[in-house]
């Protein structure tokens, strides 16, 4: 019985240790729910709660009669919550088998959910609209859920184009946030996922201020805070921020032109194709020669900005991306072309404006004229004055007159008329194009070339050598030609409208870039001589014959100057021209890759755009195109 | 008569309180297993009650039906299937990650758990036999071979958690039957250098708790990488955020979030957003601290310590040393799951994997436990004296 107390004894030690480590168990849950519960409370809230964010609609983009040129419609996305997924190779080919796309293949699922760096955020798989089975899809994928883990469907807006290519290039296109574009995520809030504008004018509207307020296409997104689970599903929502719409952009542009621009510039481009199978590109612009407004502006190979919305598909990567025909190049003001005889308007005005000839001053055009370096032309055209000379663009007459004022007033002509110069319109890609001067000369070449020698003068005055230009270039320099010499700023935008109210943000004012100086009477003389190219005896007298309209206008044909070309045989095809004769309203201009003839290929596509600005009643382009005279 | 005498006898102040703590946990598990299974919220919190009420027919037939003191023969063939149940369990099919589970076909049977029970007998039965010789060495050694033997088994399944509860009966109950004290602080004294240690070496491993364990680990440590990282993540959680550690983080965020009064039931955002794994199982005091903070906290640990108290009493009070030790051995049981249970939901132990006694979700711990309850009660309506 000795043991027994001590028995005793000892299990009161034990239960005494026993109440030490409850003690120190209650010392800990006060130091965590009493004097740390705010720290934790804190941190469950930020388990619990999730900023979601809700884009915001982009503005719309109409033309000059409210017509829509861009819009936003709602879509479904679906798309998968990368670091919730077990079995990746499961999901993609069940996801694939469900969506039923076949450009969406098990595999190019995986390739996207894999390429993510950034596994919280979800990967767009798919966006479809609703009423293009957006809504059958979803209500199956809605029934599949829970074989389906990780894969989230939202709505969201997405940016659609309802007329197609129709002024693709410059509408421009829209893009997931790329690598490269991080930056604007931290500088301008951006999201991860958000869709950007990535050329034209979804580019360059995307973000602009105008009066101190936003006037860009890009709008505020919303927030919304939500209740979740751990699964990252939305319980309950607690406090929204709604988004505010993107403003909505009224153009210069008039869809009804620019469509019979486009319309003509391709049946023309597959009709020349049948004698020049080089001919597959070109360009025009139509410009308001009073305000500097583009009316219409097309390039051909032609782009459906649909097609980039939804990510490219391969088969229409293959078409965008094709080194040979660049079809995303907007070539009215990205691309460069010799004028060819379009540029004697330049020697013209120098001559007169100097004052080495007048509009009598003649000039014999024969063989003995034709003496090298000087430039030949194909037939004798005899004695010639301004408007004779350039009804029948006489290479013999310009060459001449150009060596008369000389190399220095040509290009001094030629930057007041804006070439060599972007015109910093807003648009994406803009190219400056070359104005050789003797400047330039003696910088970029060595040797007997770094002289400016006659014949460059020679080439020059008929737009050949190195003049290199854009079609918008082209325009505005025919604009500024028949508005009496005020070189106005091409512009697009022509208000900026409030989506949320309609109210008017800003309204454009037309600005003038250059007073150009040259006086009335000159340039009253160089619109008569080009309104003589249209009359009988003028290289285009054929096609404009029967247009009610009297016009302005030259054609011009210029040896492309590329590696590989045919000097004898391969031609782009130029033409310009303003109208009304009288009291000029439009400026055209129109490069027709290895057109040949720039009358029977630009010519043929401006008599068309003119018939639908006068609102005429157009005549069918003939299947015979016109032969040109040049 | 006899049946009737003893029943008056009970001590049904802990009965009462046992089922207080019973109803606890009905109320905890609804609100906590309300998510586990889609469709079925109470699905959980019913078979729970089925388990109880088996455990608690159980827990009287054992306090009434059989005598602790003359079942020495069945208790030594006990001890001997228990062995050869661990032996051979070691031989099944792996289930998550381990060798601990018979697979009956409808059921999986666990023979750790109800072998703490039998050990606890066994042992009891051991010591109570060398109150006088215990303190030769040879008896000592005997002792700990006795109970290292099973704990050992438990270990290699592998099964820590369990292994250490075995240990810890095993040091309850040498201490009450009668080791010298000396003996025992240098024991203690011995294995607490070692685990200090064993953390400075770990502590020198993980750049001071800050980054994860290398996958291997050097031969001298007997366990697998992930086993001793559950062993020191609560040094600090964000060693390993989003694995290991993702638990008690989870649960500490859960429990300091709760405050004073707690979210209330069923409105705990940690809990039924489902951040906090394991909530109805190992995690479940947190459930507690959530919905109920310190004030239901404090309040459940009291009624445990309730419990505890009265079951020292017992203890104290038992007719023999027999029952005493037994009575030691389920003290020393319950107690030890408990601190290592809750303190590992606070961050202050390792995650063992060891649920929390009457609370977590479970039925051979439910009616291991009950089974436990009805070994004290045995020991209690044979005793001596009345209590009150």
């Amino acid at each position: 019985m000795a043991q027994k107390p001590n028995q005793v004894q000892k299990v009161k030690i034990l239960a005494l240790v026993i109440v030490v480590l409850f003690a120190c168990l209650g010392v800990r849950l006060f130091y965590l729910q009493v004097i740390n519960e705010d720290t934790y409370a804190t941190l469950s809230e930020n388990n619990r709660f999730r900023i979601l964010s809700i884009p915001a609609r982009r503005g719309n983009i109409y033309d000059t009669n409210m017509q829509e040129l861009a819009i936003s419609k709602p879509v479904f996305s679906i798309s998968v919550v990368t670091d919730q997924i077990r079995d990746k190779d499961a999901l993609a080919i069940k996801l694939s088998q469900l969506l039923s796309d076949p450009a969406i293949t098990a595999n190019t699922i995986l390739d996207k959910i894999n390429s993510n760096d950034r596994d919280y955020e979800p990967v767009v798989i798919k966006r479809i609209l609703y009423d293009e089975g957006g809504i059958s899809l979803v209500s199956k994928l809605e029934e599949m859920k829970d074989q389906l883990p990780g894969v989230l469907i939202s709505e969201e807006p997405m940016r659609y184009y309802p007329n197609g290519t129709l002024a693709g290039h410059l509408l421009g296109t829209v893009g997931l946030i790329s690598k490269n574009e991080k930056n604007l995520i931290a500088d301008y809030g951006y999201l991860t996922n958000e869709w950007i504008g990535k050329s034209g004018l979804e580019k360059t509207q995307e973000r602009v201020t105008a009066n101190n307020q936003d006037a860009g296409l890009r709008g505020q997104n919303g927030m919304e805070q939500v209740e979740i689970d751990a699964k990252s599903t939305a319980v309950r929502t607690v406090s929204t921020q709604a988004p505010v719409s993107g403003n909505s952009l009224v153009l210069t542009i008039d869809a009804g032109v620019q469509k019979v621009m486009e319309d003509s510039m391709a049946e023309t481009i597959s009709k020349l194709q049948e004698r020049y199978p080089k001919c597959k590109a070109g360009s025009a612009v139509l410009l308001n020669v009073k305000t500097g407004g583009v009316i219409a502006m097309a390039s051909y190979p032609t782009m459906d900005p649909n097609d980039f919305s939804n990510g490219l598909s391969s088969d229409k990567a293959a078409y965008y991306w094709s080194e040979d025909l660049k079809p995303t190049l907007n070539r009215a003001v990205s691309a460069t072309y010799p004028p060819g005889s379009t540029f004697k308007m330049v020697t013209a005005t120098a001559a007169l404006s100097a004052g080495v000839i007048d509009g009598n001053t003649t000039v014999t055009c024969s063989p003995s004229m034709w003496v090298a370096p000087r430039a030949r032309c194909p037939k004798a055209h005899g004695a010639v004055n301004l408007k004779k000379a350039l009804a029948v663009s006489c290479n013999t007459y310009f060459q001449e007159i150009g060596y008369r004022v000389g190399n220095d007033a040509l290009y001094e002509t030629g930057l007041k008329f804006g070439f060599g110069q972007k015109t910093n319109i807003d648009l994406t890609g803009e190219v400056a194009g070359l104005l050789p001067s003797e400047a330039w000369k003696n910088e970029n070449f060595s040797g007997w070339e770094q002289t400016w020698r006659n014949y460059d003068t020679f080439y020059m005055s008929m737009g050949q050598g190195y003049n290199s230009f854009t079609t918008l270039q082209l325009a505005n320099y025919v604009a500024t030609i028949a508005n009496g010499g005020h070189r106005m700023q091409p512009y697009l935008v022509d208000q900026v409208v409030s989506s949320e109210d309609g109210s008017l943000i800003y309204q454009y004012q037309s600005k003038v870039v250059q007073e150009t100086g040259f006086s009335d009477s000159v340039l009253a003389q160089v619109r008569e001589a080009m309104h003589a190219v249209a009359q009988p005896g003028g290289t285009a007298y054929s096609i404009f014959a029967a247009l009610p309209v009297e016009l302005g206008c030259k054609t011009g044909t210029a040896q492309t100057g590329l590696v590989g070309d045919d000097k004898d045989k391969d031609y782009h095809g130029i033409f310009v021209a303003f109208a009304p004769y009288d009291d000029p309203q439009v400026a055209f201009a129109c490069v027709i890759e290895y057109g040949y003839h720039g009358g029977s290929s630009g010519g043929v596509i401006c008599k068309s755009v003119l018939e639908q600005y006068f609102g005429l009643n157009p005549e069918p382009i003939p299947d015979q195109l016109p032969e040109a005279q040049e | 008569m006899e049946l009737k005498r003893m029943t008056k006898k009970v001590d049904w102040t802990f009965v009462l309180a046992l089922l207080v703590l019973l109803t606890v946990d009905l109320i905890v598990l609804t609100s906590a297993s309300i998510n586990v299974v889609d469709g079925q919220p109470y699905y959980i919190v019913k078979k729970q009650l089925l388990w109880i009420t088996g455990g608690l027919v159980l827990m009287a037939l054992v306090t009434l039906f059989w005598d602790y003191r003359n079942s020495e023969k069945v208790v030594h063939w006990l001890y001997l299937i228990a062995i050869v149940l661990l032996i051979g369990v070691l031989f099944m099919p792996e289930q998550k990650g381990a060798h601990r589970w018979y697979d009956l076909g409808f059921t999986d049977l666990q023979p750790s758990e109800l072998g703490k029970l039998i050990m606890i007998l066994a042992f009891a039965y051991f010591l109570s036999k060398r109150e006088k010789e215990m303190w030769e060495k040879r008896t000592l050694l005997t002792a700990i071979l006795f109970m290292m033997l099973p704990a050992a088994l438990v270990f290699i399944e592998p099964d820590l958690g369990t292994s250490l509860v075995y240990f810890m009966i095993f040091l309850g109950m040498v201490w009450v039957g009668g080791i010298r004290p000396r003996v025992m602080v240098i024991a203690l004294g011995v294995i607490a250098v070692a685990i200090l240690l064993f953390f400075t070496y770990l502590g020198i491993l993980t750049d001071g708790f800050n980054k994860p364990l290398p996958d291997e680990l050097p031969g001298f440590i007997p366990l697998k990488s992930y086993q001793v990282t559950r062993l020191i993540i609560f040094m600090n959680p964000y060693m390993d955020p989003l694995n290991t550690g993702y638990h008690m983080i989870q649960s500490e965020v859960a429990i300091g979030s709760g405050g004073i009064f707690g979210k209330g039931w069923e409105q705990g955002s940690q809990v039924q957003g489902d951040f906090l794994p394991e909530h109805h199982t190992d995690f479940i005091f947190s459930v507690v601290g959530e919905e109920f903070g310190f004030a239901g906290s404090i309040a459940l640990l009291g009624l445990y310590l309730f419990i505890l108290w009265r079951a020292a009493k017992i203890a104290i009070n038992a007719k023999d040393p027999l029952g005493r030790l037994i009575v030691t051995g389920v003290v020393s049981m319950l107690a030890f799951q408990l601190f290592i249970n809750v303190g590992m939901t606070i961050g202050i132990m390792p995650i063992t994997g060891i649920p929390m006694p009457f609370l977590s979700y479970g039925g051979s711990a439910m009616m291991v436990n009950l089974l436990a309850m009805g070994l004290i009660l045995n020991v209690q309506v044979r005793s001596r004296e009345e209590i009150f």
